[in-house]
């Protein structure tokens, strides 16, 4: 069933893509927007930004003003409501309406993902918002929203430098949402995180301590073969697998398999970024573990290793009774992973509520 | 002086640029189509059906590698080359083509590539960072540079299916390819399959036991030596 909405899903969003384009072909000989300069620091790919949505100053600042109002709500909520800067942009829990809990994914370094959500099972963070206005989020009723913007010149003037449009009764449904979800999909793009002490200890800014040092190697080698699935400048590989969670995965347990349907994807989530790691408690797709202590706990005496499709990674033969780290070791790897932190990044004003 | 440098620096550019005009035509290319089987098999992802020589049934799951210093051999044993290197992903249709001019046309008797990078590109942070090189980093604790291969997948073990994970790194651990295969290239466009058989990973001239030899290779460099060994003739020409 989760499978037909998602596709059903996603169709929508393709004709609603569709639809919009045409008739903003049209919008866009009215208005004339600045390009902006996403700042992308040494190490990271390129960023993954689709032609159809290019970043404009304009496009952002618009998105960052929709982020944080709940203009866009009937029940009080904005985007903000469950990405705050004292987490690292997520938050702590969202609880659907079954009951089910979700870690809430960060904002950050999201120009730079192939894929979105827990489960990758959305191409493009646009695709993402749209689910927001749904009554498991907003719950937006359009015809206020309508009626709110239109009584808004801010949002009026806004929505011009952006798009070239400002008359929303005379703007269908979808190409109204299908702005929205730009401005606030450009905004939440420029979210860039890549000034950790470890980043600045790897451009030989700022010294580890001991222990921090004594963490790193830990993680970049097979002793705790984190780097398999954390290295690299986003420290994720982006790719989708089994850590080894459940012996036999049920309901959201189950994870892209939920959204597939493939027997292969049995209990397989997106690998999340280790950046800000340390701010965005708690940990794996419905936050089993409260602490970092449990997560490293987990990774050294609690993968299951008979869990369907479970990583090859995790089932190195030294590793069939857990990694066997000391207490001092743990307490290194959890040292260093809070060397990822970027407080620039979380204090960054250009994230903030605008005035 | 200062005109005779202004001098030596046009005619210097003058030679360069006969140089460029020099270089093959952009219209005789060569594409090659990478294809994977293990044995008679073709690669199919996460599927219990191959059979390698020590009598393991194993699946593949992961499949990324780079291929490097592609030279055509000619009938003189002379060697011409046509690729610097290339990353491949056996799931990623997009990397399975490499297409490169070719300077010449003419009989050949074979090809030699690497599997891996040649020490001159593995080093740390030297490729660009693409998302796939990224992911392919060796990481410095370990000794730097980039994973040549991963092979991942699972393996029949009794009533158990544990993993293994082939990974190649390391200087001394590039893989030298030879396949001899006699082709013509002539001008124009020329297409030829390259094809991998991931059993000869695991036989000639060593077996290769997930149990003895280790379900993991990466930080185990007798086992790493026999991937590179066995490696050699890993790649036919079809």
């Amino acid at each position: 069933m989760k499978i037909k909405i998602l596709l059903l899903f996603l169709l929508i969003f393709s004709v609603f893509f569709i639809h919009s384009c045409k008739k903003e072909e049209e919008e866009k000989k009215n208005v004339n927007t600045t390009p902006y300069s996403l700042n992308i620091p040494s190490g990271f790919p390129p960023a993954n930004i689709p032609g159809s949505n290019p970043l404009t100053v304009e496009g952002v600042e618009l998105g960052r003003h929709l982020f944080y109002d709940p203009i866009l709500s009937s029940n009080g909520l904005s985007c903000s409501s469950c990405h705050n800067a004292a987490n690292g942009y997520s938050v702590p829990f969202f609880v659907h309406p079954n009951g089910d809990t979700t870690s809430v994914l960060p904002i950050m370094n999201l120009a730079f993902n192939p894929d979105f959500s827990w489960t990758g099972a959305f191409p493009t963070t646009e695709s993402v918002c749209l689910g927001d206005f749904e009554p498991e989020f907003f719950n937006t009723n359009y015809d206020t929203l309508v009626a709110r913007l239109e009584a808004s010149t801010k949002y009026k003037n806004m929505f011009y430098r952006a798009f070239g449009s400002s008359s929303f009764s005379g703007m269908s449904i979808a190409d109204l949402k299908l702005k929205i979800v730009k401005a606030v999909g450009q905004f939440m793009r420029t979210f860039v995180s890549g000034n950790s002490k470890y980043d600045r200890y790897l451009n030989h800014t700022e010294n580890l301590t001991a222990t921090e040092l004594n963490g790193l190697s830990i993680f970049f080698t097979e002793q705790g073969d984190c780097f398999h699935c954390h290295g690299g400048s986003l420290m994720t590989s982006n790719a989708i697998t089994n850590i080894g969670l459940d012996s036999i995965p049920i309901g959201q347990d189950r994870g892209r398999y939920n959204f597939t349907g493939n027997s292969t994807d049995d209990g397989k989530f997106s690998i999340p970024s280790l950046r800000n790691v340390a701010l965005t408690a708690p940990y794996m797709h419905n936050g089993r573990f409260k602490t970092l202590e449990q997560v490293v706990e987990f990774y050294n005496s609690g993968v299951h290793q008979n869990s369907p499709n479970i990583d090859p990674i995790m089932t190195k033969s030294f590793k069939a009774f857990g990694l066997q780290l000391t207490s001092y070791e743990k307490q290194c790897l959890v040292d260093f992973l809070k060397t990822l932190t970027d407080t620039s990044f979380v204090n960054n004003p250009a994230y903030t509520k605008p005035n | 002086m200062k005109k005779l440098l202004a001098l030596l620096f046009i005619v210097s550019l003058a030679a360069c640029s006969k140089e460029d005009d020099s270089t093959p035509s952009v219209s005789n290319t060569l594409s090659l189509d990478l294809s994977f089987v293990s044995g008679t098999n073709p690669l199919l992802f996460d599927s219990m059906m191959f059979t390698n020589a020590a009598g393991y049934t194993y699946s593949v799951s992961r499949l990324q590698f780079y291929i490097s210093n592609i030279q055509l051999i000619k009938s003189d044993s002379s060697l011409v080359n046509i690729s610097e290197y290339n990353y491949v992903d056996a799931r990623g249709s997009s990397t399975l083509r490499i297409s490169r001019n070719i300077p010449l046309t003419g009989t050949f008797i074979g090809m030699k590539m690497q599997l891996g990078l040649d020490s001159m590109h593995n080093l740390s942070n030297f490729l660009p960072a693409t998302n796939d090189n990224i992911n392919m980093a060796w990481p410095d604790p370990m000794g730097g540079g980039y994973h040549f291969l991963k092979m991942e997948g699972t393996y029949m073990d009794g009533m158990n299916t544990p993993g293994y994970a082939m990974h190649l790194g390391r200087n001394a651990n590039l893989t030298n390819c030879i396949v001899y295969h006699p082709f013509i290239l002539s001008a124009g466009s020329n297409q030829m399959d390259l094809q991998m058989d991931l059993n000869e990973w695991f036989a000639n001239p060593h077996i290769y036991d997930f149990n003895i030899d280790g379900n993991s290779s990466m930080g185990n460099m007798a086992a790493m030596m026999k991937l590179c060994q066995n490696g050699v003739d890993i790649f036919t020409i079809q």
